[in-house]
């Protein structure tokens, strides 16, 4: 859908420390803010069909606008051993064509409402929804019944899907920071479930057969294994009603569901470069398995990586950006799963400068524990934390996703207003002892980029490094590289 | 909003009922009703109150971008624009997180080829703050070698991350500089390496005082405020702001119309598929074609169901990614086709193939279904738009500096929606019928010599 006239070229901002000033007149010093304004949130209401299918309702009127998202609590980590990509081709199909619809029908019933349907399926869920304004819910909704409870699966589908992902892996294999994404998920898990790649690889999407999609589709897609989320100009007795009328009829499997078994265990540090001789710049990356979603460290985990690397005034932009001019933006993620996710501190740079970084990266680490995160610095993140959440409230799209990321994980709703003072609460100990526990013991670091620009010097302090060419990477093993 | 000479208040909000030429029951846009003032230094301001969020969103609109780089200096504009972030006398460089994202908001800025816009969304009580800091910052700027080379150094890092690390990066910056004559927008907002290293501090600090100046800029507020606060604020903040005597410059070169068709051939070692562009010359953004042209784009490549998706991607399988772009400028704009090959297609089969669809559009016309669908997803875009107090400040700021019509906010759906057929079917004629293009191939590199300019096999 296209509104904006601008093209972006999106700029990130910058300081530096130091100048000299020519400037002139007006009133000196910034004036303080006001009191603040106080602002609520809309409390989702919930609700259960007779076959098990949670619904959930965000009534949000303020626009004739409505999301619906149904989740289904299980994705790629679910992928049968070798079919890597199992989840991801199984959630993309479902809009792909259904017992009654092509795949063109689909598309051109839906646009034709001015709304947007999508599925795919990811680590830990998979997923379907549409984006419509409100009064046309009911076509909507019988549209993204019929994908998710009749998918036809056709061959046809199947490989031109499968076609499309490979060309689609092709681009991303040549592109350095998608690469490292990559090799970090088998650098943080190994052969566990999260260890290969979640869209599958060159080796596994072709391998993958209709029957593998049907079995993945039956075992795991039922009502009794799913949400049903509703956010915008809805109220719950209507979504109710809706969930009734169009998934009412899902049956449940009646075979038991069978968990999926822990994921990591037996990582261990070390230092991998991927040689990319054509890479434009290369991508350094520290990496390691950190905690699960429903950890009792998760609030000071998310406070202290936005210490270190969410935001503009975050050490690691302050450090690798403003300081040193070495990176366009640096950061760092706390990737949180069902199981332990993985935390990783990232930047691309210059291929010259990759070894600089990398030492860069993990020094900051280190910092956590010996320059604690306190005082303006730590309310600073809160608030940046806390602004962040708000904000990602105030589409409905965003807010379904907001309840899906609970949904998924089986966490209660009051969850949802829990985050602002749970983040308040987080202490410069609580942040310390995290990064002293979770961050400061030794990380494996990832580097895609031209090698001979940086291998020599970057062996000065990783010393054990390995360099796997470009042309014998394999993503399917857990050592990264093709067998002889 | 009460401050400075010109006050237009526009009536609380009326309801606009879109029924169009679609069956399905009318949705209801409500007009954005915003106050509007002028500062006798020339400031435009526009707000828009909103208290459904303890938030406001602020925008300051130069009507200056990367087409106005000087001579020799591609990428400038952009390269300033991330030294706007610098400080001054008063504003540390810190100033702007500390107002922002330390307070849980946000800032950021963009430039495109005819503005350059600094925007942030924060909590409300920090308004005044932030509108102390735009003003202080569209004051003057403090800066030196240490900070400029500094600064300079990212914005080669954001270039090679742009278009160095992306197999296509180097295409995409060749779309422009191959269709533009003479026109400064072949120029790429991002520049290049050596016009980046060639740039030196005078010409940041005369860029500055050229464009950067109360009459060249339009703020824009919208959310939780009240009218007399920010008719204070923006008077004693902005309102001292000298405004120069010297004309603020402006584009004259005017782009000739092509003489002939051309073709283009680009090597490239990282691309693993082939790709091509396929331009033609299109009317300013504020033509009169526009809502048309708009529509056309969202039939030829909106969605899954539009055209191109279905005919070179879904059904031949001749493209990995096919789209139309009416890139419309405010001095002159593209209609741009581009092309990802699939593997195990050729490139000559994909141009065939889109040769096809745009010779049978143009012969037989679109559907009523077809605009429908495109009227549909607009209005539905136009929802989500006002979703966000910065949603709505986008939409004002294009009105009032892109479109030149601040009321365009509130009259662009009828105008879309009256749209007919057979207007989508001139626009389309007029600008692609027999106009010249330019066709710009970007080949793998071992391929490079199959396909030579001169190849008679070429259209």
């Amino acid at each position: 859908m296209k509104n904006r006239r601008v093209h972006l070229l999106l700029a990130l901002l910058c300081f530096a420390p130091g100048q000299h000033c020519f400037a002139i007149g007006g009133v000196d010093t910034a004036p303080s803010p006001a009191p603040p304004h106080s602002g609520s949130f809309t409390r989702p209401k919930e609700a259960k069909l007779a076959n098990g299918l949670r619904v959930i309702v965000a009534e949000r009127p303020s626009l004739p606008l409505l999301a619906v998202e149904l989740i289904i609590r299980n994705g790629s980590e679910a992928d049968p051993n070798n079919l890597a990509g199992t989840a991801s081709l199984t959630g993309s199909l479902l809009t792909k064509g259904t017992e009654k619809m092509s795949a063109p029908e689909i598309a051109s019933a839906i646009e034709s409402l001015g709304g947007t349907i999508f599925s795919s399926g990811v680590s830990d869920n998979s997923n379907a929804g549409v984006l419509v304004m409100s009064s046309k819910a009911e076509p909507a909704l019988t549209i993204l019944a019929d994908v998710a409870l009749h998918p036809a699966f056709k061959e046809e589908e199947i490989d031109r899907l499968k076609k499309q992902s490979l060309d689609g892996l092709r681009v991303a294999l040549q592109q350095p920071g998608s690469v490292a994404s990559y090799v970090m998920g088998r650098v943080v898990y190994g052969d566990g479930e999260y260890g290969h790649a979640a869209g599958g690889t060159p080796e596994t999407l072709p391998a993958i057969q209709r029957a593998d999609i049907v079995k993945f589709y039956q075992t795991y897609y039922r009502p009794d294994n799913a949400v049903l989320i509703f956010s915008g100009n809805v109220t719950l007795e209507k979504g109710k009603e809706y969930a009734e009328k169009f998934f009412g009829t899902w049956k449940a499997n009646q075979e038991a569901l069978h968990p999926i078994s822990a994921t990591t265990g037996n990582w261990k540090p070390e230092s991998i470069v991927v040689d990319m001789p054509e890479a434009g710049q290369a991508s350094v990356s520290l990496t390691k398995p950190a905690i699960k979603r429903d950890s009792p460290d998760y609030y000071s985990g998310v406070v202290a990586n936005a210490a270190l690397g969410n935001g503009f005034a975050s050490r690691l932009n302050r450090e690798i950006r403003i300081k040193r001019g070495l990176s366009y933006g640096a950061r760092s993620s706390l990737d949180v799963r069902r199981d332990a996710g993985a935390f990783i501190a990232s930047a691309q740079t210059k291929n010259e400068s990759a070894a600089e970084v990398a030492l860069l990266l993990q020094t900051q680490l280190k910092r956590l524990e010996t320059d604690p995160v306190q005082g303006d610095e730590l309310k600073s993140r809160q608030a940046l934390l806390t602004g962040n959440y708000a904000r990602s409230l105030e589409t409905n799209l965003g807010f379904a996703s907001q309840i899906a990321g609970l949904a998924v994980f089986n966490l209660p709703l009051e969850t949802l207003d829990k985050f602002i003072p749970a983040i308040n609460a987080v202490t410069t100990k609580e942040v310390t002892a995290f990064a002293g526990k979770y961050l400061v013991p030794p990380s494996s670091l990832v580097i895609v980029g031209k090698a001979s620009a940086f291998v020599d010097p970057l062996k000065k302090n990783f010393s054990q490094t390995k360099v796997i060419p470009q042309s014998n990477l394999d993503l399917n093993r857990a050592d990264l590289e093709k067998q002889k | 909003m009460r401050a400075g000479r010109l006050l237009v208040l526009f009536s609380a909000c009326l309801t606009l009922v879109v029924s169009g030429l679609a069956r399905e029951p009318e949705a209801e846009v409500k007009k954005l009703s915003f106050n509007h003032t002028t500062l006798q230094n020339g400031l435009e301001i526009y707000s828009i109150e909103d208290h459904s969020s303890p938030t406001v969103a602020v925008q300051v609109w130069y009507h200056v971008g990367s087409k106005d780089d000087p001579d020799r200096r591609s990428g400038f504009a952009h390269l300033f624009e991330h030294m706007m972030f610098k400080g001054n006398e008063h504003l540390t460089p810190e100033i702007f997180e500390q107002l922002t994202e330390n307070v849980g908001g946000e800032n950021n800025a963009y430039t495109a080829p005819d503005v350059t816009v600094y925007h942030e969304v924060v909590p409300s009580n920090y308004l005044e703050p932030v509108l102390w800091a735009e003003a202080e910052r569209m004051s003057s700027l403090a800066l030196n070698d240490a900070n400029f080379n500094s600064e300079r150094d990212v914005v080669k890092e954001e270039y090679r991350q742009r278009i160095l690390a992306n197999p296509y990066g180097e295409f995409s910056l060749a779309i422009d500089q191959k269709s533009f004559a003479l026109h400064p927008y072949k120029r790429p907002s991002i520049g290049n390496i050596a016009e980046l290293d060639a740039a030196q501090l005078p010409e940041v600090k005369a860029f500055h005082s050229t464009f950067y100046r109360p009459d060249n800029a339009t703020l824009i507020v919208v959310g939780d405020f009240k009218a007399s606060d920010l008719e204070t604020w923006t008077k004693k903040y902005f309102g001292p702001i000298p405004r120069p005597t010297t004309k603020i410059p402006r584009v004259a070169v005017v782009e000739p119309p092509r003489k002939e068709d051309r073709h283009e051939v680009l090597a490239s070692a990282k691309a693993p598929l082939p790709a091509f562009a396929v331009t033609y010359l299109a009317p300013s953004v504020r033509s009169k074609d526009e809502p048309a042209l708009d529509l056309a784009d969202e039939i030829l490549s909106g969605g899954q169901s539009s055209r191109l998706y279905q005919s070179l991607v879904y059904e031949q399988q001749v493209a990995q990614r096919a789209s139309f772009d009416a890139d419309l400028r405010e001095d002159l704009g593209l209609l741009t086709f581009r092309v990802i090959v699939a593997s195990g297609k050729s490139l000559p089969e994909a141009e065939k193939s889109l040769n096809d669809q745009i010779e049978k559009i143009l012969k037989e016309g679109v559907t009523e279904a077809e605009l429908d669908k495109a009227k549909n997803r607009f209005l539905t875009g136009k929802l989500m738009e006002r979703e966000t107090n910065n949603g709505k400040a986008n939409a004002l700021g294009e009105a009032v500096v892109i479109y030149g019509d601040p009321n365009h906010i509130n009259t662009d759906l009828a105008k879309y929606q009256a749209v007919t057929t057979s207007e989508v079917n001139d626009v389309l004629n007029k600008y692609l019928a027999g106009k010249k293009k330019v066709l710009i191939e970007y080949l793998p590199e071992a391929k490079k010599e199959a396909a030579k300019p001169e190849d008679p096999k070429k259209p």
